[in-house]
């Protein structure tokens, strides 16, 4: 009875340890993964004509947040129009949920897919407006 | 706070107030006397510049900024110099159908002014209106205060050689 | 009359003048509303609130539609929803949706009935309307026309509250909008900004902006003026962002004025103090806070061993709080011992006591603000409400917009308030006040509408002013004072039949030569037609800055402990020996003038101001400074570096009033809460703070730790303030102080049994020609720059709508002396001369002249001489040419 169930169990591992085709371990960091398209990886800011950021800075992704990750200023200028003084993502409290992207009604920050994102200090972790258009350093 | 000083010329001269005056006594105490008094200040003047205006508003104890937004309300009230005559042409359904566009155009072409516009010679305004409830005998063009029925463009530089 | 009706099902009672939608509310049944305001009267133009009534046929605007006997009304059908949900979808079609940018995306009232009807999209198309930009009324508020939707709130806001009529819809149809039509009389009180339901119209002075939810409102008092209003000021990372207020706050029920809107920008201004300053050889240094502290304490000490604690002299502000007054006194009363301590409250109580004391027995204002709209007639003296306390003129605006009430204007200069708005307007020349004052009471009596009831039960002395009044004839007043006797009769009759009626008078009055005996006369009228005890009637002394009150109350002033214990009085001396364990003085101080004196002499050796600025706000500059040039040593605490400042040997760090807790009391008696909103700035701190902390150093610590323990202190041992605790003023918006703590004085009668009426001392004017100085040059506060100096010339946004002094002088002296509207003018008086531009109208009448004070770069203060205690700081004698 209890004999059964181990077999069949064995036979699976047998199965895959004999057949060379079926490996998923991937030699990271020579190979690296492929992700799905709605990977959700470091953020960063669509760029618009000039280059500069697409954000208006109006709050939404700061109110959606749940892990209050993202410290936003606003700041007007002259002929109206607005732009984040000031845009903080803490990289280490955000749980990749991407409201963020999904409540943005310029598309302006976007979720890339770019998994990997280390560093020595915790303070590199906290990523600003000029850090998020630097697309050498997000890799989106 | 002081109350800047109004430097400009004054358009206001002792005898339109004193006209002003015997208009506005006339609706002394009576609700909404605004219209009435605005109306034949304009017959008066023939348009009500900001100074006429405020001249009503002070002696009729209404906001001035109140006697703006009802003179630029209404269409008839204008603040701007009108012409001697004003020519309105009719294009409610019935004058439209029978051809009050082609007066219109034609009328453009021979005063040289756009509808709102003035001749130079300040002869002639030229105005649109809706429907001047006179169907039965489209198209019409109101000149001043006289309806003329069954307009041809043709027939417009007879109708008009009247009005100097 | 009441009314009964049905709404949705539930029977309801009513009075009849109530709309439809008022009676809804009141017994909380929902209709949606977008122009709808419940400070002004119903526009109805938004069409949300219709409902339908049994009966009739189409549907009813409910803010339109008064109730009737016996209606059913329906708020909540089908048909009703998809009429205001069209209504909405109309607004749309013009609406941009630019939520993300706009100022009022999270608290606009139009997202927010989009969101609740669940409009997800507009069907309707049509070509949108771009409406061009057109420059607005003030550069403190931009207008956005695209996001208007034609409410029509501001327009009623300009008319109904500040009753300017700057605004209006213009045109009609596709091209209405809202225009600026008289911009010249905007008041940039941003009462517009505040009722706009959506964002058309947004705060133009922060470039940094803050969503709602992101903001931190934190209730406070205003501090420029002393109406005391309540307003929220809106930070965000420990920035200032803007202001906002609440209705159902304090006396000014969510209106403010330009001041209390916009002049708070100055918290964040590059050039306030970040580190306490020292002077080395000719310099001021940074240095440490605590350096300064220690040093300031130690040389306190030395000169105290070396000349004696007379040699010291402390002024306080009127623009600090309760409870740093107080700690002031304590630390000067105590533990320097000595009474010369005083503040710039006593130019305006000391006339105010000396005058009313003996015929009424308290000289304050005698009824809550809020009463004016209880108001029949109100005379306003020497004052221009609508430049210095606009809250209040908004109030009288009010009371004629719904009450009828009949405004009397006494002013010689034209005011906003004096044209269009009074009934009477008397234009006297310059301190002759009391000849007109007695006129219009002789006037009065012989028209026999005095409240002879009143006089009998509660006054004495009232035959002798009978008497005395006589003299006062129509003709001899107009002779005097140059008011026209028909305006006088005219103010006389309507003052006297009024049922209820205020006199509101400001420093033009009280900082005038023979104050005393104008503001008595006044007193004289208030009690000869009963208006005192009485809702709507009585006295309103307007008072300049935020906690004048509260500085005379906290007992910085020479002759009195807090709450008026004479510091001559052995129990009040016995009671604080023993809570400040300190020995006390038993002498009365110097008051301020003679500070100022005295140290000019060389007699007093050191002083410290704290939060003031005498250079520029005491009436005589060059006594000042002279007074300042002779001292050994001069602490000054201030959150700028002022022109008294740089003056100074040590400069400590203060903090503004965002920045600290505490309470002020307005004019009105009512003591309210400010909250600190925002941490100090650099290194400064809390002026208590910095004063308990130079105590401890000196070897007596105070054991505050918060003020909130001042404030029990206060409670404890001051008369007026007893019984109040500090969660109670956090409860209920504030606590009213003296007598029986009732908002209105006098109401159980007086406080001596009767008042007298007293004629032996009121002085008349004696009629001078003064050829060197022909003019009367009288000097006011402006709503921009009101009195407080040094701050709001650091405001920029009010720099903006205000940047220049001038002198205003009359066409005809104007002419005489070829003096021409811009041009260049020399003022001399017999103490200094000032040069600035005129401005040349009929604004004032002949022989008088008027200027600005508090402009930092220009020194009012030197024209003036201060050698008595009670100083006329309004009025001097000046001759004005041609530069």
């Amino acid at each position: 009875m209890i004999v059964l169930p181990l077999l069949k169990g064995l036979k699976l591992t047998l199965k895959r340890f004999l057949n060379p085709f079926s490996i998923i371990t991937i030699q990271y960091p020579e190979k690296k993964r492929e992700v799905s398209p709605r990977w959700r990886g470091i953020h960063y800011f669509a760029k618009d004509e000039k280059g500069e950021t697409k954000c208006v800075a109006c709050g939404l992704c700061q109110a959606v947040c749940p892990s209050n990750v993202i410290t936003i200023e606003a700041a007007e200028e002259p002929g109206g129009t607005r732009y984040p003084k000031r845009f903080l993502i803490n990289l280490t409290r955000c749980i990749f949920c991407g409201f963020c992207e999904e409540v943005c009604p310029k598309d302006a920050i976007k979720l890339g897919r770019n998994y990997e994102f280390v560093n020595y200090k915790r303070s590199d972790f906290i990523l600003n407006k000029e850090d998020l258009l630097n697309y050498d350093l997000v890799k989106p | 706070m002081e109350i800047a000083a109004k430097t400009e010329e004054n358009i206001l001269t002792k005898e339109s107030m004193e006209i002003l005056d015997k208009i506005i006594s006339r609706y002394k105490g009576k609700r909404g006397a605004l219209m009435p008094v605005l109306q034949e200040a304009q017959e008066e003047f023939g348009y009500l510049p900001i100074e006429i205006q405020n001249y009503i508003a002070t002696q009729m104890g209404i906001p001035a900024s109140e006697v703006y937004g009802v003179v630029t309300f209404y269409h008839f009230f204008t603040m701007v110099p009108k012409g001697r005559h004003t020519i309105k042409v009719c294009l409610g359904t019935a004058c439209y159908v029978r051809g009050g566009k082609k007066i219109i155009e034609k009328l453009k072409n021979d005063l040289g002014i756009d509808i709102g516009g003035t001749t130079p010679d300040r002869r002639f305004s030229l105005d649109v209106v809706r429907c001047l409830g006179a169907c039965g005998l489209a198209p019409v063009v109101m000149v001043d205060n006289d309806i003329h029925q069954g307009m041809k463009p043709s027939k417009l530089d007879k109708t008009l050689e009247p009005y100097k | 009359m009441t009314v009964e009706l049905t709404i949705d099902g539930k029977k309801i009672t009513t009075s009849e003048d109530k709309t439809i939608l008022e009676a809804a509310r009141e017994n909380g049944i929902y209709i949606p509303t977008l122009c709808y305001h419940s400070k002004l009267s119903p526009i109805g133009s938004c069409r949300l609130c219709v409902v339908e009534i049994e009966g009739v046929e189409h549907p009813m605007a409910s803010c339109t539609t008064p109730v009737a006997p016996n209606i059913v009304v329906t708020t909540k059908s089908e048909k009703l929803d998809k009429i205001r949900r069209d209504a909405l979808k109309l607004m749309l079609v013009n609406h941009p949706l630019d939520c993300p940018i706009c100022d009022a995306g999270g608290e606009c009232d139009l997202q927010n009935m989009v969101f609740q009807f669940g409009i997800d999209q507009v069907e309707y198309k049509a070509n949108k309307v771009e409406r061009e930009e057109i420059p607005f009324s003030t550069p403190l508020i931009r207008h956005w026309p695209n996001r208007c939707i034609l409410c029509g709130r501001c327009v009623w806001a300009c008319r109904e509250i500040t009753g300017n009529n700057v605004l209006e819809i213009a045109e009609k149809g596709y091209d209405s909008h809202i225009e600026a039509i008289y911009p010249e009389k905007c008041l940039s009180c941003g009462e517009c900004l505040s009722v706009c339901p959506v964002g058309a119209l947004t705060d133009n002075l922060s470039p940094i902006k803050a969503r709602k939810w992101q903001a931190k409102r934190t209730l406070t008092t205003c501090n420029h003026c002393s109406v005391g209003c309540q307003l929220e000021i809106n930070t965000f990372e420990d920035k200032l962002i803007n202001i906002t207020t609440k209705e159902s706050e304090g006396t000014n029920n969510g209106s403010l004025c330009v001041k209390g809107r916009f002049g708070h920008d100055y918290i964040h201004s590059e050039e306030r103090l970040k580190q306490a300053l020292i002077r080395k050889r000719e310099d001021l240094i940074p240095t440490d806070i605590d350096e300064a502290i220690s040093f300031a304490a130690k040389k306190i000490g030395e000169i105290k061993e070396k000349y004696g604690s007379d040699a010291f002299a402390g002024v306080g502000s009127v623009h600090l709080s309760n409870e740093e007054n107080y700690i002031f006194q304590r630390f000067v009363r105590s533990v320097i011992g000595t009474n010369n301590i005083d503040s710039l409250a006593s130019l305006i109580f000391e006339p105010l006591s000396e005058a009313l004391i003996p015929v009424l027995g308290m000289g304050l204002m005698t009824n809550p603000l809020n009463d004016l709209l209880l108001s029949d007639v109100a005379i306003v003296i020497g004052t221009d409400l609508d430049g210095n306390h606009q809250i209040v003129a908004n109030k009288l605006r009010w009371a004629a917009y719904h009450n009828d009430l009949k405004p009397v204007i006494v002013d010689p200069r034209e005011i906003s308030l004096s044209k269009g708005f009074a009934n009477v307007w008397m234009r006297p020349k310059p301190s002759t006040d009391t000849v007109w004052i007695n006129g219009l009471i002789r006037e009065i009596i012989s028209r026999g509408l005095e409240d002879k009831d009143f006089i009998k039960k509660h006054t004495k002395g009232f035959e002798s002013l009978k008497k005395f009044v006589e003299q006062f004839t129509p003709e001899k007043v107009e002779e005097i004072t140059g008011i026209d006797q028909k305006d006088l009769k005219d103010a006389a009759q309507l003052f006297g039949e009024a049922k209820a009626g205020a006199i509101i008078f400001g420093s033009g009055i009280i900082g005038q030569n023979d104050s005393v005996s104008a503001i008595r006369s006044l007193g004289h009228l208030a009690l000869i037609t009963g208006n005192l005890g009485k809702r709507g009637g009585g006295l309103y002394p307007i008072l300049p800055r935020c906690n004048t009150q509260g500085a005379w109350d906290m007992g910085l002033n020479p002759l009195y402990f807090p709450g008026y214990q004479p510091v001559t009085d052995d129990g009040a001396i016995k009671r604080f020996k023993k809570l400040w364990g300190l020995p006390i003085k038993n002498e009365k101080g110097l008051s301020l003038v003679d500070i100022f004196l005295k140290a000019s002499e060389g007699k007093i050796k050191a002083m410290i101001i704290m939060g003031e600025n005498p250079l520029v706000t005491f009436p005589d500059s060059s006594l000042v400074k002279k007074a300042i040039e002779n001292l050994e040593f001069l602490v000054v605490i201030d959150s700028f570096l002022t022109e008294t400042a740089e003056l100074a040997d040590i400069v400590i760090p203060g903090v503004t009033f965002a920045e600290k807790d505490g309470t002020f009391t307005s004019c009105e008696r009512r003591i309210q809460r400010v909250r600190a909103g925002l941490k100090p700035l650099g290194e400064s701190m809390a002026d208590w703070e910095i004063i308990a902390k130079i105590s401890e150093m000196m070897g007596h610590p105070m054991n505050f730790s918060t003020p909130k323990d001042i404030f029990d202190e206060i409670a404890k041992v001051t008369p007026c303030y007893g019984n109040i605790t500090y969660e109670q003023l956090d409860e209920k918006g504030g606590a009213w102080c003296y007598l029986g703590k009732t908002p209105r004085l006098f109401e159980d009668g007086f406080p001596g049994g009767k008042a007298n009426f007293l004629t032996d001392d009121i002085k008349l004017p004696q009629k001078k020609e003064n050829k060197e100085f022909p003019i009367s040059l009288t000097v006011g506060g402006n709503f921009y720059n009101y009195l407080i100096g040094s701050k709001t010339k650091r405001a920029k946004g009010l720099a903006l709508v205000y940047p220049d002094n001038f002198v205003l002088i009359n066409d005809e002296d104007a002419d005489k002396k070829g003096i021409k509207d811009g041009d260049m003018v020399v003022i001399k008086t017999e103490n200094g001369e000032l040069s600035l531009p005129a401005r040349v109208n009929s604004n004032i009448i002949p022989g008088v002249a008027h200027l600005k004070i508090s402009f930092n770069d220009i020194d009012v203060g030197k024209l003036f001489k201060a050698d008595k205690a009670i100083v006329p700081y309004k009025i001097v004698n000046a001759s004005i040419e041609k530069a």
